[in-house]
C-alpha cells in the first residue's frame, strides 16, 4: 500500500511538463493575438483607454502593493524615452516573444518567470476586463514557473544538454496541479448544482443566447430545447464527480475526454476560446496517463514498507529529489 | 533534496491547496448565506459563520495594512488563486447593458455602446459591464461610466452632449421565444448626463 509520501511523490515522466509548457506557450500566443486590435484600448493609462488601467491598478494596490502591474514596466520604459503608446507596443511584442520562447523551451526557467510576470501584470492592470481565462492562465504559468524545468522536449535540453529533473519531483509538482484541478471542478460543480437553472436547462439557454456568447443562431438552440435540461445536468454531474472518477483508472480517460469535450464546446459555441483552451491544457497536463519513465522504480522498497511514514519520507528525501 | 526541503514542499502543497479550498468555501458559503441557491433553507447564521470563519482564515477581516493580510493577498494574487471558480454558478447572472446617446449641434442624435473591435475584447467588455451592474457603490459606478463616456466622446469629438443609459437586460426565455416573443427587454436603471467636454461632471439620475 502506498504511503501518503509515495502518493505525493510518485514517479512521473516529464511529458506532462512538456505538454504544460507547450500548451501555455500556445495559450499566450493566442492571448496576445486575440487581443492585438484592442490591446491599447484595454491597457492604456489614465483617461486614454476605454477605462484607463489606473482603476484596476488602484484596486490591486489596495489588496497588496507588491502585485505586479503594467505601470511598473511603463515607468521603466518611460525612462528609456518611450511614451505610453510605444511602451504598450513593446509589452505586446515582449509577451509574444516570451510566448514563443515558452513554446520552444529556450532558457526555460527565466522565460517562464518573465512570462508569468508579464501575463500577471496584464491581468491585474486590466482587472475589470478580466474573466476566468486570465486567472487560469496565471495558475498555469505559476505552476510552470516553479516546476522542475527544463523538460526533455525543450530546446534547453537539445542545445545545452541539460538533464531532466528527478521523476519524483516531477510527480510532486504534477500532484499539486492535479489537486488544484480537482478542487476547481468540485466547487464549480457543487455551486452549479445549487442553482435551479442548471437542472431545468434555463442556464444553458441563457449561456447560449445572451450576447456576446450567442454565436449560434437562437432558433437552432430553441430547436434542440428538449436537450438543454440534460446538458445542464450533465455539466453539473461531470464537474461534481470529476475529482472522484478522474483518479479511478478505468474511468480516467472517459472523464478526461468528456471534460475536454465540454471545454471544446464552450470554446466553439460560446466563443470563449481562451477559457476553453486553458482548461484543456491544464486537464491534459494534469491527468493524461503518460507512460511512466521509470517503471522499475515503482517497485523499489520505498513503496513496499509497512507504512512507517517518517521512514518512507526519509527514503524519498534521501534519493536526492 | 534535504529533509528540510522535502518537508517544506509538503507544507507548501498543504497550505497552497488549503487556501484554494478556503477561497472556494468562502464564496460558496456567501451564496448560501444570501440564500441564492436551491439548497434547503438552513439558518443563514450557520453559513454566515462559515463565511466569517473562512474570511478570518484568509485575513479579509484584518485591516488593509496588516502584514499577514498583505502577504496572503500577494501570494494568492501572484498564484492566481484569489478567486473561486463558480463560473455561471449557481445561475447565469442577470445581464446589463450601457448605451450612450450622442447629441450633435445640428440636433441629430446617435446611439452607441462602448466599442471594442474583437470578440475577445467584447468578452472583456461584458465582464466590465457586469461588474458595473453588480456594484452597490454609486460613486464607483458613476466613475466607471464617466470614463466609458469619455472614451466614447473621444471617438465623437463633434458631439455636444452624451447621455448614458445603464440598466439590466432580460432575455426571452425559451418558452417566450417559441411563443414568438423574441426581443430582449432593457430596463433602464440609471441615466447619466454629460455636458460639454471635459465630461467630468455627470448628473446621475436613478430611474
Amino acid at each position: 500500500m502506498k504511503t501518503p509520501f509515495a502518493f505525493l511523490f510518485p514517479i512521473e515522466s516529464s511529458r506532462w511538463l512538456s505538454f504544460l509548457r507547450i500548451g501555455l506557450g500556445l495559450q499566450l500566443l493566442l492571448y496576445t493575438w486575440l487581443l492585438r486590435s484592442d490591446w491599447n484600448l484595454i491597457f492604456r493609462g489614465q483617461e486614454d483607454g476605454l477605462l484607463g488601467r489606473d482603476v484596476a491598478e488602484a484596486m490591486s494596490v489596495v489588496q497588496s502593493p507588491f502585485i505586479p502591474r503594467l505601470t511598473w514596466i511603463t515607468f521603466l520604459l518611460r525612462h528609456l524615452g518611450l511614451g505610453e503608446e510605444a511602451a504598450l507596443t513593446v509589452i505586446w511584442w515582449s509577451l509574444l516573444l516570451l510566448a514563443g520562447l515558452v513554446l520552444l523551451g529556450l532558457f526555460s526557467r527565466p522565460v517562464a518567470v518573465a512570462a508569468w510576470f508579464l501575463q500577471l501584470a496584464c491581468a491585474k492592470s486590466a482587472g475589470l476586463f478580466a474573466y476566468g481565462a486570465d486567472n487560469l492562465t496565471t495558475i498555469g504559468l505559476f505552476y510552470l514557473m516553479i516546476a522542475p524545468l527544463p523538460d526533455p522536449w525543450s530546446l534547453d535540453c537539445y542545445l545545452f544538454h541539460r538533464t531532466a529533473a528527478n521523476p519524483r519531483l516531477l510527480g510532486f509538482h504534477r500532484r499539486v496541479l492535479q489537486g488544484h484541478i480537482c478542487l476547481i471542478y468540485f466547487f464549480s460543480g457543487a455551486t452549479k448544482c445549487l442553482g435551479a437553472g442548471w437542472w431545468n436547462g434555463s442556464n444553458i439557454w441563457r449561456s447560449l443566447t445572451i450576447p456576446p456568447f450567442d454565436l449560434l443562431p437562437t432558433h437552432w438552440v430553441a430547436s434542440v430545447g428538449f436537450l438543454l435540461p440534460t446538458v445542464g445536468i450533465t455539466v453539473c454531474l461531470l464537474e461534481l464527480t470529476y475529482p472522484f472518477f478522474i483518479w479511478w483508472r478505468p474511468t480516467r480517460k472517459p472523464m478526461l475526454f468528456s471534460i475536454c469535450t465540454m471545454h471544446l464546446a464552450i470554446a466553439l459555441l460560446m466563443g470563449m476560446l481562451l477559457f476553453g483552451t486553458i482548461m484543456i491544457i491544464l486537464n491534459v497536463a494534469a491527468f493524461w496517463p503518460y507512460r511512466k519513465a521509470v517503471e522499475a522504480a515503482v517497485t523499489s522498497p520505498v513503496w513496499d514498507r509497512d507504512g512507517r511514514l517518517p521512514h518512507a519520507a526519509e527514503k524519498i528525501a534521501a534519493e536526492g529529489i | 533534496m534535504t529533509p528540510f526541503s522535502f518537508w517544506a514542499r509538503i507544507a507548501w502543497c498543504a497550505l497552497h491547496l488549503l487556501v484554494v479550498a478556503l477561497v472556494c468555501l468562502h464564496e460558496t458559503a456567501w451564496l448560501m448565506a444570501k440564500q441564492l441557491t436551491i439548497a434547503p433553507p438552513v439558518s443563514p447564521h450557520i453559513w454566515k459563520n462559515f463565511e466569517g470563519g473562512s474570511a478570518t482564515l484568509l485575513g479579509t477581516d484584518l485591516p488593509p495594512g496588516n502584514v499577514f493580510r498583505q502577504v496572503l493577498n500577494t501570494y494568492t494574487n501572484v498564484s492566481g488563486i484569489e478567486v473561486g471558480y463558480g463560473y455561471f454558478a449557481p445561475n447565469v447572472p442577470e445581464t446589463h447593458a450601457l448605451i450612450f446617446e450622442l447629441r450633435y449641434e445640428d440636433g441629430h442624435v446617435e446611439y452607441e455602446p462602448p466599442l471594442v473591435s474583437s470578440h475577445e475584447g467584447e468578452l472583456r467588455l461584458t465582464s466590465l459591464v457586469e461588474q458595473i451592474g453588480r456594484t452597490k457603490y454609486d460613486r464607483w459606478r458613476n466613475e466607471l461610466i464617466r470614463r466609458l463616456a469619455h472614451s466614447t466622446w473621444q471617438r465623437h469629438p463633434a458631439a455636444i452632449s452624451i447621455r448614458g443609459f445603464f440598466g439590466s437586460v432580460t432575455p426571452s426565455t425559451m418558452a417566450d421565444y417559441k411563443a414568438g416573443k423574441k426581443e430582449r427587454i432593457f430596463s433602464c436603471q440609471y441615466i447619466y448626463d454629460f455636458t460639454s467636454a471635459p465630461p467630468s461632471e455627470e448628473t446621475p439620475r436613478k430611474q
